[in-house]
């Protein structure tokens, strides 16, 4: 809704400048698979000068990457794969299914796990371009946050549209509960309930992107929901680290002991419920610094370059908002972000090949690469080393 | 329909034991909250209450009993205000061990609450050798709620009553870090809700302050966006009513 009042405000700019009314805010499909540019920043955020010789206002001097034309981040940064197979938008209770959209929280944001959506590109995006996005106080001071999140919002679309049964909550709290307070492009006071920009095609916004087009496979049976709403499996804890790992940019590792299911997962193997998934979860992220990316691996062989096994790979932590989410004030606990990956096909490879040790799981993060050309933003001991992010625990969850 | 664990049809008593399984397996709090329910019966009883205001045989029997009635107290009010601190813990647990997870988390934090209901009772006991705790006391203590209510360290507080943290999968270390969790949530409710539940001791643990304050409590924590201003304004109203039975009440 934000995002509603932002285009109006800069159409009213651009109107009384002599532009066209019809203006529309334009997004940034950095995931488009037909388009090897896509992670480039478009060419009109990254010129040093406009047309007519005066600085351009779309270059953001402190961005990490992008500003040389290169693309921004990697594959993994815009894979929309796992937030486009989420068979629900909210998350499984705790330990299970982190949801395309997040889980339901009350004002404390207790222990809340980012949604898929919000992670992976979300988060990853953010930190990739670095400088004022990678912050949650600074990201819209950078023009291409706005393209980021339109691009986001129309995420939001291709999952609704992809599976019938891909629907928003219809909980009422959510719905109408909380009117959010903006200025409109006259500069008076407007209020907004989520419950008025579920249709974007509906007024008042009255969307219409470009494409919206799924671009995965449409769900396979295993993929499309399990169970109805209401009897989400109960995710059962089946193993977790005892000690807490800090990640300091250099490959880092967490063990653990699986042990059998006791519980509903058991039950549920027994009676053939469902096929079963497994959640790795990284838990009680905290960080003090700016922190850069980390690729999960699980069960890399000792001594093995994490990269050359993309069969192990579970999922990416951006970071987006850990220093953030780390600070205890009066808006927040300050337990740090929560991650949520499924590895369950992960498992079942390693199970299938007869290489699964459940008495030792090997949890590895493995640092991605700052944007070297133009890190001339960060401060100097940014540049030299990395803040230290501390992981509370990683477990696995049946579920 | 079947749900995603049940065998039987919507029928006969294999499916209610069913449903009733899975139920308790989705609400692990359910011990604690009858914890809270029987001490609410304790609170209740009216022989308790009386019993309560006819101690004065002593400072020793007069402060004990006032731990005891604290202690009801507290588990009457606070442990609904944890529950999705005990849910969490039961679900970062071992499914075999939940259950001792939370009874680890609850012990500590009724650990630091005894610890403060220790000081507060002889505190009480020594003011009521001298001073009459009447209800114009109870209303200025209500009014100092009210007023904590509305401070930045307040709201501090009460997010910090809403942390997690990484709990041992198993062993000592988990039992351990389940009473240090439970410690540290208490120790965050209490600065949270001190100013609350010292002005319900004052009041001598009577059973209305009781069930408003429970209810204010309630709504704080479990509101989406709670309002301090209605929060501390409740508070207020009940300050008022106490100050109103001091002036009006027969002598």
């Amino acid at each position: 809704m934000y995002l509603f009042y932002f285009e109006q405000i800069v159409t009213a700019a651009i109107v009384k400048l002599g532009g066209p009314s019809d203006w529309a805010l334009p997004y940034w499909n950095y995931s488009d698979g037909n388009n090897e540019d896509s992670r480039r920043l478009p060419a009109a955020f990254i010129a040093q000068k406009m047309p007519d010789g005066s600085p351009n206002p779309l270059l953001v001097q402190a961005r990490d990457e992008g500003n040389n034309g290169n693309p921004v981040g990697d594959a993994a940064d815009v894979d929309v794969s796992a937030c486009l197979g989420e068979a629900a938008f909210p998350a499984a209770s705790t330990g299970g299914d982190p949801g395309f959209g997040g889980p339901q929280t009350t004002f404390h944001h207790s222990g809340g796990v980012t949604g898929s959506l919000e992670t992976t590109p979300h988060g990853n995006m953010h930190v990739a371009v670095g400088g004022w996005m990678g912050a949650f106080n600074t990201a819209a001071l950078d023009p291409i946050f706005w393209l980021h999140h339109a691009n986001i919002d129309r995420l939001w679309n291709v999952w609704r549209q992809r599976d019938s049964k891909h629907v928003n909550p219809g909980d009422s709290q959510w719905l109408t509960g909380v009117a959010f307070q903006f200025h409109d492009a006259s500069g008076n006071a407007a209020s907004m309930t989520s419950g008025q920009v579920v249709d974007s095609t509906a007024s008042p916004l009255l969307y219409k992107y470009e494409d919206e087009s799924d671009p995965l496979p449409q769900p396979t049976p295993s993929a499309v929901p399990r169970f109805a709403m209401a009897e989400r499996p109960i995710p059962e804890m089946v193993g977790a680290s005892s000690e807490p790992v800090t990640l300091t940019g250099q490959p880092a590792h967490a063990r653990m002991v699986v042990h059998p299911p006791t519980g509903p997962a058991r039950e549920a193997r027994a009676v053939g419920a469902a096929p079963r998934k497994i959640y790795l979860n990284i838990e009680n992220v905290t960080g003090s610094g700016r922190a850069r990316r980390y690729s999960v691996y699980l069960n890399v062989p000792e001594g093995s370059d994490p990269a050359n096994h993309a069969e192990l790979y579970a999922g990416d932590l951006p970071m987006f908002g850990v220093v953030e989410s780390s600070r205890a004030d009066e808006r927040q606990p300050g337990t740090g972000l929560h991650y949520r990956l499924d590895v369950t096909k992960i498992i079942d490879a390693l199970e299938s090949k007869g290489a699964w040790d459940p008495q030792n799981v090997r949890v590895t993060f493995a640092p991605k690469p700052w944007g070297s050309a133009e890190k001339h933003a960060l401060s100097a001991a940014d540049r030299t080393s990395d803040h230290e992010i501390h992981v509370g625990r990683v477990s696995l969850y049946y579920a | 329909m079947k749900s995603w664990l049940t065998k039987s049809e919507p029928s006969g008593i294999g499916f209610a034991v069913c449903e009733a399984r899975l139920w308790l397996w989705r609400h692990p709090e359910w011990w604690s909250l009858g914890l809270s329910g029987a001490a609410w019966l304790l609170l209740v009883v009216p022989a308790a209450s009386e019993r309560h205001h006819h101690v004065e045989v002593g400072l020793w029997s007069s402060w004990t009993t006032e731990v005891f009635h604290w202690s009801v107290m507290v588990i009457a009010m606070m442990v609904p205000l944890i529950v999705d601190s005990i849910r969490y813990v039961a679900a970062r647990s071992l499914w075999a061990r939940r259950h001792r997870a939370i009874l680890g988390f609850v012990a500590g934090y009724l650990g630091a609450w005894l610890g403060a209901g220790i000081l507060i009772s002889v505190a009480l006991s020594l003011l009521r050798q001298h001073v009459s705790l009447d209800s114009m006391i109870m209303g200025g203590a209500f009014a100092l709620a009210a007023v904590w209510q509305l401070t930045k360290a307040k709201q501090r507080a009460v997010r910090s009553c809403h942390r997690t943290v990484p709990l041992a999968p198993q062993g000592w270390r988990a039992d351990r870090d389940c009473l240090r969790y439970g410690w540290m949530i208490g120790g965050g409710c209490l600065t949270s809700c001190w100013a609350l539940m010292a002005a319900c001791a004052l009041a001598g643990h009577s059973l209305w302050p009781m069930a408003c304050a429970t209810l204010i409590g309630l709504g704080e924590r479990y509101s989406v966006r709670p309002d301090q201003r209605v929060l501390a304004g409740a508070l207020a109203t009940l300050a008022g009513l106490c100050v109103a039975m001091a002036l009006f009440s027969p002598r």
